[in-house]
């Protein structure tokens, strides 16, 4: 049998799994910067909390409620905030986690400052396992059909999408809300497995960290996405040896890995990666155009 | 063709201005297009041609001015609304989806006569997969017709440069568009290539029945293949004409060739 | 009440701006969210502490030192961090720079541990009172430093030569370095104002609070990072305007609705101002090229 601490540890990945192809999906394929994933994770881990402590809803009821909260309040926020180019849509992002985590900090129904506790331990390593593979299911049929070559398009090239007919607003949106629904959906396994949620665990670093995942791993791949989400929640519990050193340790980690792989584990070289990269400075677009007035 | 009747009008460009701050890159301009022609729009560098083409597909809105796509007034649509309703468009500067396949390029350009969804994708609908089936097909269809049947799974950025344009091309043909319009489709290719061009961009016209306005600077390209010529200067329409006519005028030579005429 | 609390605003807003101005000069010249600078913040607020408590340094003299220690750190940080990924993508600089800011922050919880410092306010606490208002001298002197360094720096960047290679760099960095401008050199110099700047507002804020923590870059870089944003990032005035009005904003929030949901007014203005100003009040909007 495996020990509870390793047991931990893989559910940890398999959630982390979750949230950083689901955020893949926002990022690394329809080139949308996000820096508020973890609020949609917050999202669904308190309403799949509250429909199982107050509204007596079964295990997967609970998750697929979280899941669509988090999902109606992904697109709630898309809409106004993805006309936004870039890096203002990156703050625009963390904005919206802040105001979600400060809200919950005062809120009476998610326990405020206190925390949402004793909510009942459903979720299971199986759990976790059919969780992931749905999500990855899901999101592979969605990225093999005419909807994914649409965000693939819109993150080679706005202009020339919208000239294909494509409505790049509902897109973007519909991204947006397919990935915050199932970072709602890993924020209810969370919740069901931890049993006490707090909104400060899903602060800003948080969805920092589920962007390290994707970009470790490779944008705009979803295997890349997986070897990032396991990477860096083992790299924590394996320099828990060095305890105080472990965090120091960690970001140095991440410079030394950006140093040697720009493009992430397993994304394309440099040489063949123009185009990801044309696309990230497609990001930056709106504030290029400032400094040439 | 220039005598065709009101209802034979494709598009109308109706005293269409645009200002970029003191600029302005298109002015008054009146322009008809009618089905089946094949009309060329010329002009110095900079004389406006251009921003006229991302006027008609919505990229730009006139400051002053209106436009009708088959008596329907388009300017303040968007252009994927517009893009729907039947024109299309192909880059000056070459646009494709670089890290997607060849296919890929031109099943996007398929995108506005498709209709499977989020939901259709996640259930694999048998509908969703008979209508990517085909549109397969029809793609590979286009392909071969511009001439790229061997190069499918390629990625658009590894093509040469002559079939990134011809690439454009299907892409934009895939949309099923009415109204085609070629930014400057010749730019770049060697002279064997254009000519392969021409008679494509006359069998486009012929066999598939579509209206094609183009930007050329390639005047061998423009005389040969379009029934009639519109000249840009400044921003003002100066000619319009049959090419023969344009060649006489002396407007039009004047403008390309400056005042020392 | 309602200018006491204008001017409690401007206050903080002044040294939002000092730190936003940190995150928007780095930004025009290598489009980098330098995560980084919150950390930097806080170095030049415990090397402020340090030498005003253990080495009995003047304070004025402990504080140009901070300036100048911090500059160095962040020079350090270009160094390692971001100058081998210039030629990368965007985002793989951005993780760099989070990393960077792991590092830092865990290296100062090692260094001095968890607990909080004191730092000794070194003037006198004398306040001014009038009928509408009651500030500080340690107040007047946090304003008077900080419109001071601004001043100084939009001189820096007008009308000095290096500072004019920074607004060409700024503008295009390989036609500046074509015009035979150093651009390695005015990167560096960039960092190390940018980061002394953001120092002298860490200081600042460890006198006026009377503590210093490895924690206190946090809310602060973030909303240094918002109010350069707001102004639209990039732009030095934009900078010092979005400073200031978050600062103003975030007061008037918590003096007229409820304190708990200060920080959640910041966030909700910068969005607000997104919606209207995709770029931020500064920052103008061109039509892309098609």
């Amino acid at each position: 049998m495996i020990s509870t601490y390793y047991l931990q540890i893989i559910i940890l990945a398999g959630i982390n799994i979750i949230m950083a192809t689901s955020l893949n999906l926002i990022v690394g394929y329809t080139g949308q910067l996000s820096i508020g994933h973890a609020a949609f994770m917050s999202l669904g881990a308190y309403a799949s909390a509250i429909a199982t402590l107050h509204l007596g809803f079964p295990f997967i009821a609970a998750l697929l409620f979280g899941a669509v909260v988090a999902g109606l309040f992904g697109v709630l926020v898309g809409i106004p905030t993805l006309r936004l180019k870039g890096d203002y849509l990156a703050i625009a992002t963390l904005g919206f986690g802040e105001i979600v985590r400060i809200i919950f900090l005062n809120l009476q129904i998610t326990g405020g400052a206190v925390g949402l506790r004793g909510i009942p331990k459903q979720t299971t390593l199986l759990w976790v396992i059919a969780a992931a593979i749905f999500t990855l299911f899901v999101l592979r049929r969605i990225l093999n059909s005419r909807v994914g070559r649409a965000l693939i398009a819109i993150r080679e090239d706005e202009t020339a999408a919208e000239s294909m007919g494509i409505n790049t607003m509902y897109f973007k949106t519909l991204s947006f809300g397919v990935g915050a629904f199932f970072a709602g959906f890993g924020g209810g396994l969370f919740a069901h497995y931890f049993r006490y949620i707090h909104p400060n665990v899903f602060g800003f670093m948080r969805s920092i960290e589920h962007l390290c995942m994707v970009v470790l791993g490779g944008l705009g791949n979803m295997w890349g996405a997986m070897l990032g989400a396991v990477a860096l929640t083992a790299i924590p519990e394996l320099l828990r040896a060095g305890a105080e050193y472990r965090l120091l340790a960690y970001g140095a980690i991440l410079v030394l890995m950006m140093r040697a792989r720009p493009q992430g584990l397993l994304g394309e070289s440099e040489q063949t990666g123009g185009s990801i990269r044309r696309k990230i400075r497609i990001f930056s677009r709106g504030a290029d155009t400032l400094k040439k007035t | 063709m220039l005598s065709a009747k009101g209802n034979d009008r494709i598009l109308q460009v109706k005293e269409v201005t645009r200002r970029f701050g003191g600029l302005k890159a298109v002015d008054s301009v009146c322009l008809d297009i009618y089905k089946k022609e094949i009309v060329g729009l010329i002009g110095p560098n900079g004389a406006g041609k251009t921003t006229l083409f991302n006027l008609i597909t919505g990229h730009y809105q006139p400051t002053t001015g209106s436009l009708y796509f088959k008596n329907e007034k388009i300017d303040g649509l968007r252009p994927f609304t517009i893009t729907e309703k039947g024109i299309a468009r192909t880059f000056q500067n070459i646009r494709l989806f670089g890290m997607m396949s060849v296919l890929e390029n031109v099943l996007l350009g398929m995108h506005v006569r498709l209709h499977g969804g989020l939901a259709s994708a996640v259930l694999c609908l048998p509908r969703e997969k008979q209508e990517e089936q085909n549109a397969r097909e029809k793609a590979r269809e286009l392909l071969s017709f511009v001439g790229l049947g061997n190069k499918e799974k390629e990625k658009a950025r590894n093509l040469a440069y002559g079939e990134q344009r011809l690439l454009e091309v299907a892409r934009a043909l895939a949309a099923e568009p009415e109204l085609l319009l070629l930014d400057e489709p010749a730019a770049g290719m060697n002279p064997q290539e254009t000519m392969e061009l021409m008679k494509l961009i006359s069998r486009i016209r012929d066999e598939m029945e579509k209206t094609i306005l183009l930007i050329e600077h390639d005047m061998k390209v423009v005389m040969g293949i379009s029934e009639r010529v519109a000249v840009l200067d400044y921003g003002k329409k100066i000619a319009d004409g049959r090419p023969g006519e344009i060649q006489q005028n002396e407007s039009v030579i004047r403008a390309y060739l400056g005042d020392s005429m | 009440m309602f200018i006491q609390q204008l001017v409690n605003g401007i206050i903080l807003g002044s040294i939002y701006s000092l730190i936003a101005l940190g995150y928007t000069m780095v930004y025009g010249i290598i489009m980098l969210i330098n995560f980084a600078h919150g950390e930097i913040y806080m170095f030049g607020a415990f090397a402020g502490m340090i030498l005003v408590v253990f080495y009995n340094v003047p304070f004025f003299l402990a504080f140009l030192l901070a300036m100048a220690f911090a500059g160095l750190v962040g020079l350090t940080v270009e160094y390692l961090a971001y100058r081998p990924l210039r030629r990368s993508s965007r985002l793989a600089a951005l993780i760099s720079a989070i990393g960077a800011s792991i590092f830092l922050q865990n290296l100062a919880l090692l260094i001095m541990g968890a607990r909080p410092y004191t730092f000794p306010s070194p003037f006198i606490p004398k306040v001014y009172q009038t009928s509408f208002l009651t500030i500080s001298k340690l107040e007047l002197i946090i304003l008077a430093i900080s419109f001071l360094l601004m001043f100084a720096l939009t001189f820096f960047i007008q009308k000095t030569k290096i500072g004019k290679a920074m607004r060409a760099a700024a503008q295009d960095m390989d036609t500046a370095s074509l015009m035979g401008i150093n651009v390695n050199l005015i990167i560096s110099i960039t960092f190390l104002v940018g980061s002394a700047l953001g120092a002298a507002a860490g200081v600042m804020v460890g006198i006026y609070f009377r503590t210093v923590t490895p924690m206190m870059g946090l809310m602060p870089g973030l909303k240094g990072f918002v109010a350069a944003v707001l102004g639209g990032i990039g732009r030095i005035p934009g900078a010092m305007l979005g400073g200031l009005l978050l600062g103003v904003a975030e007061v008037m929030a918590a003096a007229y609705i409820s304190s708990q949901y200060r920080d959640a007014a910041a966030f909700a203005i910068l969005i607000l101002v997104l919606f209207f100003k995709p770029t931020g009040l500064m920052g103008s909007f061109m039509q892309e090229k098609v």
